[in-house]
Protein backbone atom coordinates (compact mmCIF):
# COMPACT_ATOMS: atom_id res chain seq x y z
CA UNK A 1 0.00 0.00 0.00
CA UNK A 2 1.66 3.44 -1.32
CA UNK A 3 -1.24 5.48 -0.54
CA UNK A 4 -1.34 6.57 3.57
CA UNK A 5 -4.49 4.88 5.20
CA UNK A 6 -7.12 7.63 5.74
CA UNK A 7 -9.45 7.61 8.96
CA UNK A 8 -11.45 10.26 9.74
CA UNK A 9 -12.16 10.76 13.50
CA UNK A 10 -15.57 12.12 14.28
CA UNK A 11 -15.17 13.41 18.50
CA UNK A 12 -16.61 16.89 19.76
CA UNK A 13 -13.36 16.96 22.40
CA UNK A 14 -11.65 19.34 20.87
CA UNK A 15 -8.20 18.59 22.94
CA UNK A 16 -8.29 14.47 22.41
CA UNK A 17 -9.35 15.42 18.24
CA UNK A 18 -6.15 16.87 18.21
CA UNK A 19 -3.61 15.07 20.47
CA UNK A 20 -5.49 11.56 18.40
CA UNK A 21 -4.74 13.28 15.28
CA UNK A 22 -0.79 13.82 16.23
CA UNK A 23 -0.42 10.44 17.77
CA UNK A 24 -2.10 8.99 14.83
CA UNK A 25 -0.05 11.55 11.96
CA UNK A 26 3.24 10.04 13.36
CA UNK A 27 1.74 6.59 13.05
CA UNK A 28 2.01 7.75 9.32
CA UNK A 29 -1.74 7.90 8.84
CA UNK A 30 -3.97 10.90 7.07
CA UNK A 31 -6.29 12.47 9.47
CA UNK A 32 -9.79 14.18 8.58
CA UNK A 33 -11.57 15.50 11.57
CA UNK A 34 -14.91 16.42 12.36
CA UNK A 35 -16.34 18.16 15.71
CA UNK A 36 -19.76 16.63 14.86
CA UNK A 37 -21.73 14.36 13.21
CA UNK A 38 -23.57 16.48 10.62
CA UNK A 39 -20.40 17.98 9.46
CA UNK A 40 -18.82 14.38 9.59
CA UNK A 41 -21.23 13.05 6.95
CA UNK A 42 -20.21 15.26 4.28
CA UNK A 43 -16.44 14.48 5.55
CA UNK A 44 -17.21 10.89 5.18
CA UNK A 45 -18.14 11.26 1.64
CA UNK A 46 -15.70 13.81 0.30
CA UNK A 47 -12.67 12.11 2.12
CA UNK A 48 -13.37 8.45 1.60
CA UNK A 49 -11.22 6.96 4.71
CA UNK A 50 -10.44 3.30 5.39
CA UNK A 51 -11.67 3.70 8.99
CA UNK A 52 -13.19 5.89 11.18
CA UNK A 53 -13.16 6.91 14.95
CA UNK A 54 -16.48 7.79 16.37
CA UNK A 55 -17.21 8.94 19.89
CA UNK A 56 -20.65 8.12 22.15
CA UNK A 57 -21.12 12.08 21.65
CA UNK A 58 -24.04 12.18 24.09
CA UNK A 59 -26.95 15.12 22.47
CA UNK A 60 -29.14 17.12 24.61
CA UNK A 61 -31.49 13.92 25.93
CA UNK A 62 -28.61 11.75 26.67
CA UNK A 63 -29.25 9.83 23.26
CA UNK A 64 -26.04 9.09 21.81
CA UNK A 65 -25.26 10.79 18.25
CA UNK A 66 -22.29 8.77 17.64
CA UNK A 67 -24.27 5.77 17.83
CA UNK A 68 -27.35 7.23 15.79
CA UNK A 69 -24.36 8.42 13.06
CA UNK A 70 -22.85 4.86 13.06
CA UNK A 71 -26.09 3.33 12.14
CA UNK A 72 -26.36 5.70 9.44
CA UNK A 73 -23.24 5.12 8.22
CA UNK A 74 -23.57 0.98 8.12
CA UNK A 75 -27.29 1.78 6.54
CA UNK A 76 -25.53 3.20 3.21
CA UNK A 77 -24.62 1.16 0.43
CA UNK A 78 -21.50 3.36 -0.26
CA UNK A 79 -20.15 3.26 3.04
CA UNK A 80 -21.37 0.49 4.74
CA UNK A 81 -17.98 -1.13 4.14
CA UNK A 82 -15.87 0.95 6.15
CA UNK A 83 -14.93 -0.25 10.37
CA UNK A 84 -15.84 2.08 13.27
CA UNK A 85 -14.31 2.27 16.20
CA UNK A 86 -15.93 3.91 18.76
CA UNK A 87 -14.75 5.65 21.70
CA UNK A 88 -16.56 6.00 24.99
CA UNK A 89 -15.73 7.01 28.32
CA UNK A 90 -18.12 4.96 30.25
CA UNK A 91 -18.69 1.21 29.31
CA UNK A 92 -22.01 2.60 27.50
CA UNK A 93 -22.67 -0.19 25.01
CA UNK A 94 -25.62 -1.85 26.98
CA UNK A 95 -27.06 1.20 29.10
CA UNK A 96 -27.23 3.64 26.07
CA UNK A 97 -27.81 1.59 23.05
CA UNK A 98 -30.04 -0.49 24.30
CA UNK A 99 -27.47 -2.82 22.80
CA UNK A 100 -28.37 -6.58 23.86
CA UNK A 101 -26.63 -9.65 22.04
CA UNK A 102 -29.86 -11.49 22.50
CA UNK A 103 -31.58 -9.94 20.24
CA UNK A 104 -30.05 -7.51 17.97
CA UNK A 105 -26.87 -10.71 17.09
CA UNK A 106 -24.82 -8.89 14.49
CA UNK A 107 -26.22 -5.79 14.19
CA UNK A 108 -24.43 -3.40 16.55
CA UNK A 109 -23.29 -0.88 13.87
CA UNK A 110 -19.73 -0.45 15.17
CA UNK A 111 -16.69 -3.15 14.74
CA UNK A 112 -15.33 -2.44 17.85
CA UNK A 113 -15.11 -0.27 21.58
CA UNK A 114 -12.39 1.46 22.82
CA UNK A 115 -12.37 2.91 26.33
CA UNK A 116 -11.17 6.19 26.96
CA UNK A 117 -8.13 6.99 27.65
CA UNK A 118 -7.30 5.41 24.85
CA UNK A 119 -3.61 3.45 25.15
CA UNK A 120 -1.54 4.56 22.02
CA UNK A 121 -0.77 1.24 21.26
CA UNK A 122 -4.11 -0.23 21.70
CA UNK A 123 -5.68 2.19 19.56
CA UNK A 124 -2.91 1.47 16.71
CA UNK A 125 -3.27 -2.08 16.87
CA UNK A 126 -6.82 -2.18 16.26
CA UNK A 127 -6.54 0.25 13.44
CA UNK A 128 -4.01 -1.75 11.51
CA UNK A 129 -6.28 -5.10 12.45
CA UNK A 130 -10.12 -3.30 11.06
CA UNK A 131 -8.21 -1.87 8.45
CA UNK A 132 -6.42 -5.10 7.24
CA UNK A 133 -9.58 -7.04 7.73
CA UNK A 134 -11.22 -4.27 5.30
CA UNK A 135 -8.71 -4.93 2.92
CA UNK A 136 -9.28 -8.28 2.50
CA UNK A 137 -12.74 -8.35 2.13
CA UNK B 1 -39.64 -4.65 45.51
CA UNK B 2 -41.75 -7.45 43.22
CA UNK B 3 -42.72 -10.56 44.03
CA UNK B 4 -41.13 -13.65 42.46
CA UNK B 5 -44.46 -14.84 40.69
CA UNK B 6 -45.31 -12.18 37.99
CA UNK B 7 -49.49 -12.44 38.84
CA UNK B 8 -51.46 -10.03 40.57
CA UNK B 9 -52.99 -10.56 43.71
CA UNK B 10 -56.31 -10.99 42.77
CA UNK B 11 -54.71 -13.54 40.43
CA UNK B 12 -52.73 -14.79 43.21
CA UNK B 13 -55.70 -15.56 45.45
CA UNK B 14 -57.13 -17.39 42.84
CA UNK B 15 -54.70 -19.94 42.56
CA UNK B 16 -54.25 -19.91 46.07
CA UNK B 17 -57.85 -20.92 46.35
CA UNK B 18 -57.85 -23.26 43.87
CA UNK B 19 -54.86 -25.14 45.84
CA UNK B 20 -56.58 -25.13 48.91
CA UNK B 21 -60.11 -27.16 46.80
CA UNK B 22 -58.35 -29.82 46.02
CA UNK B 23 -57.93 -30.30 49.89
CA UNK B 24 -61.68 -29.74 50.20
CA UNK B 25 -62.02 -32.31 48.18
CA UNK B 26 -59.58 -34.88 49.78
CA UNK B 27 -61.75 -33.63 53.06
CA UNK B 28 -64.90 -34.55 51.89
CA UNK B 29 -64.09 -37.54 51.27
CA UNK B 30 -62.07 -38.55 54.62
CA UNK B 31 -65.01 -36.71 56.64
CA UNK B 32 -67.52 -39.16 54.92
CA UNK B 33 -65.62 -42.26 55.63
CA UNK B 34 -64.92 -41.32 59.16
CA UNK B 35 -68.14 -40.72 60.25
CA UNK B 36 -69.54 -43.63 58.39
CA UNK B 37 -66.98 -46.33 59.09
CA UNK B 38 -65.31 -45.18 62.11
CA UNK B 39 -68.31 -42.52 63.98
CA UNK B 40 -70.93 -45.52 62.45
CA UNK B 41 -73.20 -42.13 61.83
CA UNK B 42 -75.20 -42.85 59.12
CA UNK B 43 -74.56 -40.55 56.35
CA UNK B 44 -75.36 -40.44 52.56
CA UNK B 45 -72.78 -41.83 51.27
CA UNK B 46 -73.34 -41.59 47.64
CA UNK B 47 -74.72 -38.13 47.57
CA UNK B 48 -71.82 -36.65 49.57
CA UNK B 49 -69.20 -38.68 47.32
CA UNK B 50 -70.73 -37.50 43.93
CA UNK B 51 -70.35 -33.87 45.92
CA UNK B 52 -67.08 -34.41 46.11
CA UNK B 53 -66.69 -34.86 42.68
CA UNK B 54 -68.55 -32.38 41.40
CA UNK B 55 -66.25 -29.92 43.34
CA UNK B 56 -63.17 -31.47 41.54
CA UNK B 57 -64.93 -31.01 38.15
CA UNK B 58 -65.48 -27.53 39.31
CA UNK B 59 -61.97 -26.65 40.40
CA UNK B 60 -60.57 -28.27 37.49
CA UNK B 61 -63.32 -25.55 35.54
CA UNK B 62 -61.99 -22.95 37.59
CA UNK B 63 -58.64 -23.62 37.47
CA UNK B 64 -58.37 -23.36 33.35
CA UNK B 65 -60.41 -20.94 33.31
CA UNK B 66 -58.00 -18.47 35.73
CA UNK B 67 -54.77 -20.08 33.75
CA UNK B 68 -56.53 -19.01 30.54
CA UNK B 69 -57.54 -15.34 31.43
CA UNK B 70 -54.15 -14.78 32.84
CA UNK B 71 -52.20 -16.16 30.23
CA UNK B 72 -54.20 -14.62 27.10
CA UNK B 73 -55.29 -11.95 28.79
CA UNK B 74 -59.06 -11.96 26.81
CA UNK B 75 -61.08 -8.76 26.58
CA UNK B 76 -64.44 -10.28 27.83
CA UNK B 77 -64.98 -9.22 31.11
CA UNK B 78 -66.02 -12.91 32.24
CA UNK B 79 -62.49 -14.23 32.35
CA UNK B 80 -61.10 -11.47 34.23
CA UNK B 81 -59.99 -13.11 37.22
CA UNK B 82 -61.86 -11.48 40.01
CA UNK B 83 -65.17 -12.88 38.32
CA UNK B 84 -63.45 -16.39 38.57
CA UNK B 85 -62.92 -15.95 42.43
CA UNK B 86 -66.55 -14.75 42.36
CA UNK B 87 -68.10 -17.66 40.52
CA UNK B 88 -65.68 -20.14 43.03
CA UNK B 89 -66.88 -18.47 45.87
CA UNK B 90 -70.27 -18.78 44.99
CA UNK B 91 -70.00 -22.55 43.18
CA UNK B 92 -68.22 -23.36 46.54
CA UNK B 93 -71.08 -22.16 48.67
CA UNK B 94 -73.83 -24.16 46.77
CA UNK B 95 -71.72 -27.24 47.15
CA UNK B 96 -71.94 -26.72 50.97
CA UNK B 97 -74.98 -26.10 51.04
CA UNK B 98 -75.49 -29.18 49.02
CA UNK B 99 -73.34 -31.07 51.51
CA UNK B 100 -74.91 -29.79 54.73
CA UNK B 101 -78.69 -31.00 53.44
CA UNK B 102 -76.93 -34.90 52.87
CA UNK B 103 -75.14 -34.64 56.44
CA UNK B 104 -77.78 -33.14 58.83
CA UNK B 105 -78.62 -29.67 57.73
CA UNK B 106 -78.30 -26.95 60.18
CA UNK B 107 -77.25 -29.16 62.84
CA UNK B 108 -74.27 -30.24 61.33
CA UNK B 109 -71.17 -28.31 62.76
CA UNK B 110 -69.69 -27.85 59.56
CA UNK B 111 -72.48 -24.93 59.40
CA UNK B 112 -69.61 -22.94 60.37
CA UNK B 113 -67.61 -23.08 57.36
CA UNK B 114 -69.79 -20.67 55.22
CA UNK B 115 -67.05 -18.04 57.43
CA UNK B 116 -64.39 -19.40 55.32
CA UNK B 117 -65.72 -18.16 52.54
CA UNK B 118 -66.76 -14.52 53.95
CA UNK B 119 -63.42 -14.10 55.09
CA UNK B 120 -61.74 -15.41 51.91
CA UNK B 121 -64.10 -12.75 49.99
CA UNK B 122 -63.08 -9.74 52.33
CA UNK B 123 -59.85 -10.35 51.54
CA UNK B 124 -59.77 -11.12 47.54
CA UNK B 125 -62.36 -9.15 46.80
CA UNK B 126 -63.95 -5.01 47.52
CA UNK B 127 -65.89 -4.45 50.59
CA UNK B 128 -69.60 -4.83 48.46
CA UNK B 129 -68.75 -7.63 47.18
CA UNK B 130 -67.56 -8.81 50.61
CA UNK B 131 -71.20 -8.20 51.71
CA UNK B 132 -73.22 -9.88 48.66
CA UNK B 133 -71.17 -12.67 49.04
CA UNK B 134 -72.20 -12.80 52.63
CA UNK B 135 -75.91 -11.98 51.99
CA UNK B 136 -75.80 -14.76 49.41
CA UNK B 137 -74.17 -17.34 52.06
CA UNK B 138 -77.16 -16.45 54.71
CA UNK B 139 -79.36 -16.45 52.13
CA UNK B 140 -78.02 -20.46 51.35
CA UNK B 141 -78.40 -22.04 54.51
CA UNK B 142 -81.70 -19.75 55.08
CA UNK B 143 -82.94 -21.28 52.13
CA UNK B 144 -82.04 -25.16 53.48
CA UNK B 145 -83.12 -24.45 56.69
CA UNK B 146 -86.35 -23.16 55.63
CA UNK B 147 -87.02 -26.44 53.70
CA UNK B 148 -86.09 -28.48 55.74
CA UNK B 149 -88.29 -26.86 58.19
CA UNK B 150 -91.55 -27.56 56.30
CA UNK B 151 -90.22 -30.65 55.17
CA UNK B 152 -90.31 -29.34 51.57
CA UNK B 153 -87.01 -31.30 51.50
CA UNK B 154 -86.04 -34.62 53.39
CA UNK B 155 -84.08 -33.89 56.45
CA UNK B 156 -81.03 -36.42 56.93
CA UNK B 157 -80.40 -36.40 60.50
CA UNK B 158 -76.85 -37.34 61.92
CA UNK B 159 -78.03 -40.05 63.59
CA UNK B 160 -76.05 -40.99 66.69
CA UNK B 161 -74.19 -37.44 66.21
CA UNK B 162 -77.03 -34.96 66.82
CA UNK B 163 -80.76 -36.82 68.14
CA UNK B 164 -82.51 -34.05 69.08
CA UNK B 165 -83.87 -33.13 65.46
CA UNK B 166 -82.84 -29.38 66.26
CA UNK B 167 -83.54 -28.25 62.78
CA UNK B 168 -87.61 -28.05 63.89
CA UNK B 169 -86.89 -26.16 67.04
CA UNK B 170 -87.92 -22.60 66.56
CA UNK B 171 -86.15 -21.39 69.59
CA UNK B 172 -83.18 -23.31 68.52
CA UNK B 173 -83.15 -21.59 64.74
CA UNK B 174 -84.61 -18.38 65.90
CA UNK B 175 -81.03 -18.20 68.28
CA UNK B 176 -78.86 -19.71 65.61
CA UNK B 177 -79.92 -17.80 62.90
CA UNK B 178 -79.40 -14.61 64.81
CA UNK B 179 -75.94 -15.56 65.98
CA UNK B 180 -74.93 -16.68 62.15
CA UNK B 181 -76.57 -13.10 60.86
CA UNK B 182 -74.68 -10.98 63.01
CA UNK B 183 -71.26 -13.07 63.29
CA UNK B 184 -71.39 -13.35 59.63
CA UNK B 185 -71.51 -9.42 59.13
CA UNK B 186 -69.21 -8.57 61.96
CA UNK B 187 -66.76 -10.74 60.49
CA UNK B 188 -66.79 -9.27 56.95
CA UNK B 189 -66.86 -5.90 58.27
CA UNK B 190 -63.96 -6.58 60.32
CA UNK B 191 -61.77 -8.38 58.01
CA UNK B 192 -62.83 -5.60 55.29
CA UNK B 193 -61.33 -3.13 57.65
CA UNK B 194 -58.08 -4.99 58.16
CA UNK B 195 -57.93 -5.99 54.68
CA UNK B 196 -58.66 -2.00 53.32
CA UNK B 197 -55.84 -1.05 55.80
CA UNK B 198 -53.66 -3.82 54.47
CA UNK B 199 -54.04 -2.71 51.01
CA UNK B 200 -53.32 1.21 51.94
CA UNK B 201 -50.57 0.11 53.88
CA UNK B 202 -48.99 -2.08 50.79
CA UNK B 203 -49.85 0.20 47.99
CA UNK B 204 -47.88 3.16 50.10
CA UNK B 205 -44.92 1.15 50.88
CA UNK B 206 -45.01 0.15 47.01
CA UNK B 207 -45.30 3.74 45.92
CA UNK B 208 -42.62 4.61 48.31
CA UNK B 209 -40.43 1.72 46.93
CA UNK B 210 -40.84 2.46 43.43
CA UNK B 211 -40.46 6.81 44.23
CA UNK B 212 -36.86 5.32 45.63
CA UNK B 213 -36.53 2.93 42.84
CA UNK B 214 -36.84 5.77 40.66
CA UNK B 215 -34.57 8.39 42.91
CA UNK B 216 -31.73 5.57 42.57
CA UNK B 217 -32.01 5.64 39.00
CA UNK B 218 -31.60 9.48 38.60
CA UNK B 219 -28.57 9.00 40.98
CA UNK B 220 -27.04 6.52 39.11
CA UNK B 221 -27.48 8.61 35.93
CA UNK B 222 -25.90 11.48 37.35
CA UNK B 223 -23.42 9.74 38.73
CA UNK B 224 -22.48 7.76 35.33
CA UNK B 225 -22.97 11.14 33.55
CA UNK B 226 -20.20 12.66 36.30
CA UNK B 227 -17.79 9.70 35.47
CA UNK B 228 -18.48 10.21 32.03
CA UNK B 229 -17.02 14.28 32.36
CA UNK B 230 -14.05 13.57 34.28
CA UNK B 231 -12.98 10.41 32.49
CA UNK B 232 -13.65 12.39 29.50
CA UNK B 233 -11.04 15.10 30.93
CA UNK B 234 -8.89 12.71 32.14
CA UNK B 235 -9.10 10.97 28.11
CA UNK B 236 -7.64 14.49 26.96
CA UNK B 237 -4.89 15.22 29.10
CA UNK B 238 -3.52 11.80 28.81
CA UNK B 239 -3.61 11.32 25.08
CA UNK B 240 -2.15 14.98 24.91
CA UNK B 241 0.60 13.43 27.23
CA UNK B 242 0.90 10.76 25.08
CA UNK B 243 1.75 12.92 22.21
CA UNK B 244 4.60 14.42 24.76
CA UNK B 245 6.08 11.23 25.53
CA UNK B 246 5.55 10.14 21.85
CA UNK B 247 6.70 13.08 19.41
CA UNK B 248 10.06 14.37 18.59
CA UNK B 249 9.30 18.13 17.58
CA UNK B 250 9.91 20.25 20.20
CA UNK B 251 6.71 22.85 19.48
CA UNK B 252 4.54 20.02 19.85
CA UNK B 253 5.93 18.29 22.60
CA UNK B 254 5.14 22.11 24.06
CA UNK B 255 1.94 23.00 23.01
CA UNK B 256 0.66 19.75 24.17
CA UNK B 257 1.78 19.83 27.68
CA UNK B 258 0.34 23.53 28.16
CA UNK B 259 -2.87 21.66 26.51
CA UNK B 260 -2.99 18.95 28.93
CA UNK B 261 -1.82 21.22 32.07
CA UNK B 262 -4.92 23.81 30.66
CA UNK B 263 -7.36 20.92 30.90
CA UNK B 264 -6.25 19.72 34.03
CA UNK B 265 -6.68 22.70 35.25
CA UNK B 266 -10.61 22.66 34.15
CA UNK B 267 -10.76 19.31 35.58
CA UNK B 268 -10.05 20.77 38.92
CA UNK B 269 -12.26 23.66 38.79
CA UNK B 270 -15.01 20.57 37.57
CA UNK B 271 -14.50 18.77 40.34
CA UNK B 272 -14.18 21.84 43.03
CA UNK B 273 -17.36 22.94 41.49
CA UNK B 274 -18.84 19.43 42.54
CA UNK B 275 -17.48 19.79 45.81
CA UNK B 276 -19.21 22.80 46.25
CA UNK B 277 -22.47 21.45 45.13
CA UNK B 278 -22.55 18.57 46.92
CA UNK B 279 -21.58 20.11 50.06
CA UNK B 280 -24.13 22.66 50.05
CA UNK B 281 -26.50 20.29 49.20
CA UNK B 282 -25.57 18.22 52.49
CA UNK B 283 -25.77 21.47 54.85
CA UNK B 284 -29.68 21.46 55.54
CA UNK B 285 -28.81 24.15 58.08
CA UNK B 286 -26.90 27.04 57.54
CA UNK B 287 -25.81 30.10 59.21
CA UNK B 288 -28.19 33.17 58.84
CA UNK B 289 -26.87 36.58 60.06
CA UNK B 290 -28.06 40.32 59.21
CA UNK B 291 -25.78 41.36 56.81
CA UNK B 292 -25.55 44.26 53.88
CA UNK B 293 -26.52 43.15 50.90
CA UNK B 294 -25.60 46.59 49.70
CA UNK B 295 -22.38 45.69 50.70
CA UNK B 296 -21.94 42.67 49.31
CA UNK B 297 -22.93 43.72 45.62
CA UNK B 298 -20.34 46.01 46.01
CA UNK B 299 -17.94 43.64 47.21
CA UNK B 300 -18.76 41.60 44.40
CA UNK B 301 -18.86 44.27 42.07
CA UNK B 302 -15.22 45.27 43.01
CA UNK B 303 -13.82 41.51 42.88
CA UNK B 304 -15.24 41.55 38.87
CA UNK B 305 -14.51 44.73 38.39
CA UNK B 306 -10.79 43.80 36.09
CA UNK B 307 -12.26 41.24 34.40
CA UNK B 308 -14.90 43.71 32.89
CA UNK B 309 -12.85 46.25 32.21
CA UNK B 310 -10.12 43.36 30.57
CA UNK B 311 -13.51 43.52 28.11
CA UNK B 312 -14.25 47.22 28.04
CA UNK B 313 -17.30 46.01 30.26
CA UNK B 314 -19.03 49.19 32.12
CA UNK B 315 -20.92 47.39 35.29
CA UNK B 316 -23.95 49.84 36.00
CA UNK B 317 -25.52 49.68 39.95
CA UNK B 318 -28.73 50.93 40.65
CA UNK B 319 -29.83 51.24 44.03
CA UNK B 320 -33.37 51.69 45.14
CA UNK B 321 -32.91 49.61 48.51
CA UNK B 322 -34.51 51.28 51.26
CA UNK B 323 -33.91 48.35 53.86
CA UNK B 324 -30.49 48.02 53.46
CA UNK B 325 -29.89 44.73 55.81
CA UNK B 326 -30.99 41.49 54.82
CA UNK B 327 -31.21 37.75 56.76
CA UNK B 328 -28.91 35.46 55.08
CA UNK B 329 -26.33 33.41 55.02
CA UNK B 330 -23.59 36.54 53.58
CA UNK B 331 -20.71 33.89 51.73
CA UNK B 332 -22.95 31.73 49.71
CA UNK B 333 -24.90 34.81 48.64
CA UNK B 334 -22.20 36.78 47.87
CA UNK B 335 -21.39 33.22 45.63
CA UNK B 336 -24.14 33.06 43.95
CA UNK B 337 -24.12 36.93 42.89
CA UNK B 338 -20.45 36.44 41.48
CA UNK B 339 -21.72 33.20 39.76
CA UNK B 340 -24.08 35.84 38.29
CA UNK B 341 -22.69 38.60 37.72
CA UNK B 342 -19.26 37.25 36.73
CA UNK B 343 -21.90 35.31 33.87
CA UNK B 344 -23.05 37.98 32.37
CA UNK B 345 -19.59 39.92 31.91
CA UNK B 346 -18.70 36.28 30.21
CA UNK B 347 -21.55 36.30 27.52
CA UNK B 348 -21.41 39.94 26.79
CA UNK B 349 -19.84 41.49 24.18
CA UNK B 350 -16.60 43.57 24.29
CA UNK B 351 -17.69 47.67 24.91
CA UNK B 352 -21.31 47.04 26.16
CA UNK B 353 -22.83 47.03 29.36
CA UNK B 354 -24.22 44.92 32.30
CA UNK B 355 -26.52 46.38 35.13
CA UNK B 356 -27.29 45.12 38.74
CA UNK B 357 -30.78 46.51 39.89
CA UNK B 358 -31.31 46.19 43.57
CA UNK B 359 -34.57 47.32 45.49
CA UNK B 360 -37.07 46.33 47.64
CA UNK B 361 -40.84 45.49 47.30
CA UNK B 362 -43.26 44.54 50.28
CA UNK B 363 -41.00 41.50 52.71
CA UNK B 364 -38.58 40.49 49.53
CA UNK B 365 -35.22 42.30 48.26
CA UNK B 366 -35.27 41.97 44.54
CA UNK B 367 -31.72 41.77 42.82
CA UNK B 368 -31.75 42.30 38.37
CA UNK B 369 -28.75 40.75 36.93
CA UNK B 370 -29.25 42.12 33.42
CA UNK B 371 -26.89 41.81 29.95
CA UNK B 372 -26.56 42.47 26.04
CA UNK B 373 -25.10 39.15 25.71
CA UNK B 374 -25.71 36.33 23.70
CA UNK B 375 -29.00 35.32 25.53
CA UNK B 376 -30.19 32.04 26.05
CA UNK B 377 -32.51 29.96 23.43
CA UNK B 378 -36.09 29.60 24.35
CA UNK B 379 -36.38 26.05 24.92
CA UNK B 380 -33.21 25.62 26.77
CA UNK B 381 -34.34 28.60 29.42
CA UNK B 382 -36.16 26.33 31.60
CA UNK B 383 -32.61 23.64 31.59
CA UNK B 384 -30.04 25.99 32.66
CA UNK B 385 -30.62 25.63 36.16
CA UNK B 386 -30.12 21.83 35.99
CA UNK B 387 -26.71 20.93 36.94
CA UNK B 388 -23.55 20.90 34.43
CA UNK B 389 -26.15 22.04 31.60
CA UNK B 390 -24.70 24.98 29.31
CA UNK B 391 -26.92 26.46 27.11
CA UNK B 392 -26.08 25.20 23.54
CA UNK B 393 -24.77 28.75 22.21
CA UNK B 394 -22.64 29.41 24.88
CA UNK B 395 -20.16 26.06 24.72
CA UNK B 396 -17.91 27.95 22.38
CA UNK B 397 -17.79 31.12 24.20
CA UNK B 398 -16.44 29.46 27.82
CA UNK B 399 -14.75 26.21 26.92
CA UNK B 400 -13.51 26.27 30.89
CA UNK B 401 -16.78 26.32 32.35
CA UNK B 402 -18.22 23.13 33.88
CA UNK B 403 -21.67 24.63 33.47
CA UNK B 404 -22.47 24.13 37.04
CA UNK B 405 -22.84 27.47 38.11
CA UNK B 406 -26.22 28.40 37.55
CA UNK B 407 -27.44 25.62 39.76
CA UNK B 408 -25.25 26.42 42.70
CA UNK B 409 -27.01 29.50 41.81
CA UNK B 410 -30.42 28.12 42.08
CA UNK B 411 -29.66 26.15 45.28
CA UNK B 412 -28.26 29.14 47.17
CA UNK B 413 -31.44 30.83 46.27
CA UNK B 414 -34.15 28.21 46.93
CA UNK B 415 -31.79 27.45 50.61
CA UNK B 416 -33.13 31.60 51.18
CA UNK B 417 -36.24 30.57 50.41
CA UNK B 418 -36.07 32.47 47.47
CA UNK B 419 -36.35 32.23 43.50
CA UNK B 420 -34.49 32.85 40.58
CA UNK B 421 -35.90 33.33 37.07
CA UNK B 422 -34.57 34.54 33.42
CA UNK B 423 -35.83 36.24 31.15
CA UNK B 424 -33.59 36.07 28.02
CA UNK B 425 -33.81 36.87 23.95
CA UNK B 426 -31.21 35.22 21.37
CA UNK B 427 -28.47 38.20 20.70
CA UNK B 428 -30.60 40.39 22.98
CA UNK B 429 -29.34 40.04 26.13
CA UNK B 430 -30.51 38.21 29.62
CA UNK B 431 -32.55 39.51 32.92
CA UNK B 432 -31.86 36.91 35.68
CA UNK B 433 -33.93 37.64 38.60
CA UNK B 434 -33.67 37.00 42.32
CA UNK B 435 -36.28 37.56 44.54
CA UNK B 436 -35.23 37.10 48.41
CA UNK B 437 -38.09 37.19 51.13
CA UNK B 438 -36.57 39.71 53.70
CA UNK B 439 -37.51 37.90 57.26
CA UNK B 440 -36.16 40.90 59.20
CA UNK B 441 -34.74 44.42 57.37
CA UNK B 442 -33.49 46.97 59.82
Amino acid sequence: MNEKPKILIVEDDIDLVESTRKILEMKGYEICVALDPDIAWERLKKFSPDLIILDVMFGPREESLGFEFARKIKHDKQTAGIPIIMLSAINAKEKYFNFSPATDGDFLPVDCFLDKPLDPDELYSKIQELIKLKSSN
Amino acid sequence: MRSKTKYTSIEEGGLWLIRLRWLAVIGILLATVFAYGILKIPVQIIPLTILAFVLLVLNLVSFHTLKYSINEKPALKVFMPENNVKFQIVTDLIVLTCLLHYSGGVENPFVIYYVFHMIIASILLSPGSSYVIATIALMFIGTLTFLEYFEIIPHYALQGFNDHNFYQNEVFLIGTGFIYVTTSYLIVYMTVSISTNLKLHIKAYTDAASALEEKDKIKNEYVLRLTHDIKSHVAAIQNSLDVVLLSENEKDKRHFAIKAHRRAQKLTSFVRELLKLTRLRLIHKIDMNDFSIEESVGKVIQELQPVASFKGIRINLINSLSDKKLMGNQISIEEALNNLISNAIKYSPEESSVTVKISNKKNSCILEIIDNGVGIPAHEQKLIFNEFYRASNVENIEKDSSGSGLSLVKQIIEMHKGTITVDSRLNKGSRFTVILPVHKCK
